[in-house]
């Protein structure tokens, strides 16, 4: 058979296959039902393939947009207990950029907001970054206009200056041709646009949409920092220098480092991942693939039925297959002939399903978000036209090679003898359509199984106690600037007339001020001792995640006091530092005593103990769907530790929306300077931050439904072939005295058993799509029994439904009618 | 045992009304064995169908064993049709994939025998057919002549008083057909009244009485 394979495909290429391709057009332009039937399948199949292969190529394939990305490296720090992506400190920076010999460049970058004020109209932010003078040169993008600032730039005193990204110049500023030059009010101080960055530049992968780059400029002080671990460092390779080289060599200098500065730099090293894979978010690459892997199920699904297709197809041109053998044509001939018409057939469906693929791209792009972006584009590159190519050649053989080969089976005495009816091998044609369409139902139910676990699990965590109450709530972040609110003074001024203003408004219940709103997750931890226990190996002590917040946050967000009480006002000022933590913490750390006046500390400052005045109800973060278990939380007052970032929490008798202006307004009234970022009632963070997985759970009940209509349609026609040939034995049946549902019955069994076998292999993958999507989203509600049995019976009763509708026709045959065909 | 009043069969075509069965008046008793003669297209198996009760669309009267048929629903025909009458076809149509027990099996399990009496049954028909070596063959397994024996033990295994064959030694050798002519005027002889659409003379002979069709209408 291989070798027939190889030949055929080689003729496939020859002159004669022309001559079949026409031949194969003709056929099937007479027989257009067949024909739309067979289009519409292939299109679906290859386009919902192909546009999910396209979320995949522009999420995680798609080269970086900048010079020679290969050589492009994320440094990352590793620690102790096995961290592996973590940030590192600038004085370690400068001296692995100091040191590293397989590195050409090596650049750190930390992402951060502008406040930008331009004259006369409300200050806004600018969303930015700022990169030391190498970064530039490590991605090696030159810029569109002017130029991109250098070391002599990256020094404090001299930073003045800004690079605009393309987008950014585009709408802040109207694509100003003479944009270079010119001052702009930012952060309180002039700052001058040095260059503007190419379209191409604007890449949001690795770093969300990015409007300006301001010089890093590291202080002095800075430079000695080995403690403070917040930068981002990328590099560029050598050229010749292998990764694992590199990486040797600066895993060594972190070795020296480490011997030099044992206090803060033991027991880390380093870790070298190439630039491209660094920014991936492993939930969204494992469900990517996962969701392409189940587009693939309906592709298997859609040519399994194509293949059932063509059998029947074949059966009726099995007389004239007969002939041709009869006036001599090869095995081989006849094989080409058949594999044309299918070759042709996925060639137009391909086409028609490349173009559904820009259809579905935009309407999916629309719904799905990339760090921060509101849409995503996803263009079709060459690489996804060849998947689509692929695909289609794919398809083509997978429905139409098994047929063609058996159709070129034929016994020329056989089937001339035995009349139009003659399908030589059609019993092992019928075993083959039998086991296609079971192959149908299982793969259904794992489609099914997997969006409605998927879904379900959804709708469950969305609708979870998360122990503090969104409703009624309303968000904003603010970013003080140094220069205005350099002190911790400045700022604790700041935040209490805020506090006092804000709660003055009408309709405010309650408000609060927090470093961490309890969205994603607590974006600082840090880690501890506890007073009277044994101390971890250094470094290896436990991490818990801190929020810094106002007194009014707990009762602000509704978070639940289990034991003890909550920061007062005279905290503030008690010599000790105070914390209240989570039940989870109160319960791990304490169990069965109070953890209340329990102490606990900083591993570098013991001597500053946190003395533990209350315990709360953990937080569950509302959009967070990869932390199963809560973790450590702890809380400290901001009044104590002021941030220049800081978000504000409004409880309101109104509808939250309608503060939003308010509340602008009111902050304006403090620094008319100060934007307000991201206002917006919590349960629009919560739904928008869910909203690529609500779009992904409504893109699987796509492809269930789909599989589920395929497979339905597949066992139709199946069925309707089985009753168009037993016509006759039917009519005997009924001669001999069966009824109307004995007929029924014979028919029903023929297909339901199918559907049964077919649904009983899937309850394997039912089994597996369960336990994959339960360690992609350890936090969703783990997969119901309740909801496999439902799609089971949905799954049946299609079935049922489908083969219902042949077993209706037989019932109704006319003995007379069926035995008169003698 | 069967009466036939101006009976008539019309097909509506695109023509005007074509008359397949014209004013069919006929008596057959009670151990009769009689055969229908006629051309093709005569109307012998229209007339046929419509002894068998598998037609319902035709004008006139007919009375089976003392039922009205013209005026019975179709559930109590179905019955009727159960419980006296068997078929025998001209290519048999035995069921391919099923062996010959299973196909004898067929009309006693649309008449809710248990299985029991069933298999005591089918070995006595077995028996009684000579085919006892051939139950677990399947109908491709045998000539035609040994299909057709199946075929009319099938149509007699539920005891039916009355058998109805459309030209049964149609496909089959003269000497396979006389095996079968035989056959009936044995059943024939125990009692059973028996109707065959013939085209030979000879087959005709072992009958007791023709009836001849012409163009639907009756000739004699
Ligand atoms: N469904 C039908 N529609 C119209 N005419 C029919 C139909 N069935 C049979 N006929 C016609 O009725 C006549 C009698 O048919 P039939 O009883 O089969 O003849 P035969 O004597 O050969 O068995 C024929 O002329 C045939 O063409
Ligand atoms: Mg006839």
């Amino acid at each position: 058979m291989i070798s027939d394979l190889r030949l055929a495909l080689r003729s496939l290429l020859s002159a004669p296959m022309l001559h079949d391709l026409r031949r194969a057009l003709r056929s099937l332009r007479k027989t257009p039902g067949f024909t739309a039937i067979a289009l519409l399948t292939l299109a679906l199949g290859i386009g919902l393939n192909t546009s999910m292969f396209s979320v995949l190529n522009t999420l995680f394939l798609r080269t970086l947009p900048y010079a020679d990305p290969d050589g492009l490296v994320r440094v990352y720090r590793t620690g102790l207990r096995g961290q592996t992506q973590l940030p590192h400190a600038p004085a370690n920076f400068a001296d692995l950029r100091a040191q590293s010999r397989s590195l050409t460049h090596l650049a750190a970058l930390t992402v951060t907001r502008y406040n930008f004020a331009p004259p006369g109209q409300p200050a806004l932010l600018l969303r930015g970054m700022n990169v030391t003078a190498d970064f530039f040169p490590v991605l090696g993008i030159s810029p569109a206009l002017g130029r991109v600032f250098g070391a002599e730039e990256d020094q404090p005193g001299r930073d003045r200056v800004i690079v605009l990204s393309h987008s950014c110049w585009l709408t802040r500023f109207g694509a100003d041709p003479a944009i270079v030059g010119r001052d702009l009010r930012l952060d309180g101080e002039n700052v001058t646009v040095l260059g503007v960055m190419p379209p191409r530049f604007d890449d949001a992968r690795l770093w969300g949409p990015v409007d300006a780059w301001r010089p890093m400029a590291f202080s002095a002080e800075n430079l000695q920092n080995r403690g403070g671990n917040f930068l981002t460092v990328i590099g560029r390779r050598k050229p010749g220098v292998t990764l694992n080289a590199a990486q040797a060599e600066l895993s060594a200098i972190s070795a020296r480092l480490a011997i030099a500065y044992p206090a803060t730099n033991a027991l880390t090293g380093i870790n070298l991942m190439p630039l491209a894979r660094s920014g991936e978010d492993p939930t969204i690459r494992t469900l990517t693939w996962f969701t392409l892997g189940l587009a693939g199920c309906v592709l298997l699904i859609a040519c399994a039925n194509l293949a059932n297709l063509q059998f029947a197809r074949n059966l009726l041109r099995a007389r004239e297959n007969a002939v041709r053998a009869a006036l001599g044509a090869t095995r081989l001939q006849l094989i080409r002939h058949s594999l044309a018409e299918s070759l042709v057939l996925a060639l137009c469906g391909g086409g028609l399903g490349l173009l559904l693929t820009l259809w579905t791209n935009d309407a999916l792009g629309s719904r799905l978000q990339l760090n921060g972006r509101a849409s995503l584009e996803i263009p079709p590159d060459f690489r996804v036209l060849g998947f689509a190519f692929a695909l289609t050649a794919f398809t083509g053989l997978a429905f139409g090679l098994l047929p063609a080969w058996l159709a070129a089976r034929v016994d020329v005495s056989d089937a001339l003898k035995q009349g139009t009816r003659g399908g030589t091998g059609g019993r092992a044609q019928d075993g083959i359509r039998r086991t296609l369409i079971v192959a149908e139902f299982a793969l259904a139910l794992v489609l099914l199984s997997g969006a409605g676990f998927f879904i379900r699990g959804l709708e469950r965590f969305a609708t979870r106690d998360l122990g503090w109450r969104a409703e009624q709530a309303l968000t904003a972040s603010l970013n003080l600037p140094a220069r205005k609110y350099g002190t911790d003074d400045a700022q604790r001024a700041f935040y209490d007339r805020l506090e006092t203003r804000l709660g003055a408004l009408p309709g405010v219940e309650r408000v609060a001020l927090a470093t961490s709103l309890p969205f994603s997750g607590y974006t600082w931890s840090q880690r501890f001792v506890v007073e009277g226990r044994a101390d971890p190996a250094p470094g290896a002590e436990p991490l818990r995640a801190v929020n810094v917040v106002s007194v009014g946050f707990f009762e602000t967000l509704g978070l639940g006091l289990v034991e003890g009480r909550t920061f007062a006002p005279s905290d503030a000022t008690n010599s000790d530092a105070r914390t209240v933590i989570n039940e989870t913490m109160a319960k791990e750390y304490w169990p069965g005593e109070s953890a209340v006046g329990k102490r606990i500390a900083h591993p570098s400052n013991r001597a500053a103990w946190q003395e533990i005045i209350g315990v709360v109800r953990d937080v569950r973060f509302a959009t967070n769907v990869s932390e199963a278990r809560p973790r450590l939380q702890t809380y400290r007052m901001i009044t104590r530790e002021p941030d220049s970032r800081v978000s504000i929490i409004v409880r309101s008798a109104l509808p939250p929306e309608a503060l939003a202006d308010a509340l602008r307004r009111a902050v304006a009234e403090i620094d008319p300077d100060l934007p307000v970022q991201d206002i917006r009632p919590a349960l629009q963070t919560i739904e928008s931050g869910l909203a690529n997985f609500a779009a992904l759970g409504a893109l699987l009940a796509g492809f269930a439904l789909l599989g589920l209509l395929l497979a339905a349609l597949g066992i139709y026609g199946v069925i309707a072939g089985f009753v168009a040939q037993r016509t006759r034995e039917i009519g005997v049946r009924l001669a001999l005295g069966a009824q109307v549902r004995d007929v029924l019955r014979l028919v029903l069994r023929q297909g339901f058993t199918l559907a049964l076998i077919g649904t009983g292999l899937g309850l394997f993958g039912v089994f597996a799509v369960g336990r994959l999507l339960a360690s992609m989203l350890p936090a969703l509600p783990a997969p119901e029994p309740a909801t496999a049995a439902s799609v089971i019976v949905l799954l049946l009763a299609t079935a049922l439904l489908a083969c219902w509708l042949p077993a209706r026709r037989a019932s109704k045959v006319d003995p007379m009618v069926a035995l008169r065909s003698e | 045992m069967i009466t036939l009043r101006n009976v008539e069969k019309v097909y509506p075509l695109k023509g005007g009304p074509f008359y397949a069965l014209r004013n069919i008046s006929l008596t057959i008793n009670e151990g009769d064995f009689v055969s229908i003669m006629g051309n093709s297209g005569s109307g012998k198996s229209t007339l046929l169908h419509i002894l068998g009760l598998h037609d319902s669309a035709w004008g006139g009267e007919y009375t089976l064993l003392g039922e009205a048929v013209h005026k019975l629903d179709k559930k109590r025909r179905f019955e009727l049709q159960k419980k006296h009458i068997g078929f025998v076809f001209q290519s048999y149509h035995l069921l391919d994939d099923l062996t010959v027990y299973e196909n004898l099996e067929i009309p006693l399990s649309y008449r809710d025998i248990p299985k029991k009496e069933r298999e005591s049954v089918v070995c006595d028909v077995l028996d009684k057919f000579g085919i006892v070596a051939k139950k677990d063959l399947y109908p491709s397994q045998l000539s035609g002549g040994q299909q057709q024996l199946v075929g009319v033990a099938r149509a007699l295994i539920a005891k039916p008083s009355l058998i109805l064959a459309d030209e049964p030694t149609g496909n089959l050798h003269s000497d396979q057909g006389r095996e079968i002519m035989k056959l009936f005027k044995q059943l024939n002889a125990e009692g059973t009244t028996i109707v065959q659409v013939t085209h030979s003379a000879e087959n005709a002979t072992y009958g007791t009485r023709i009836v001849r069709l012409a163009d639907g209408v009756m000739v004699g």
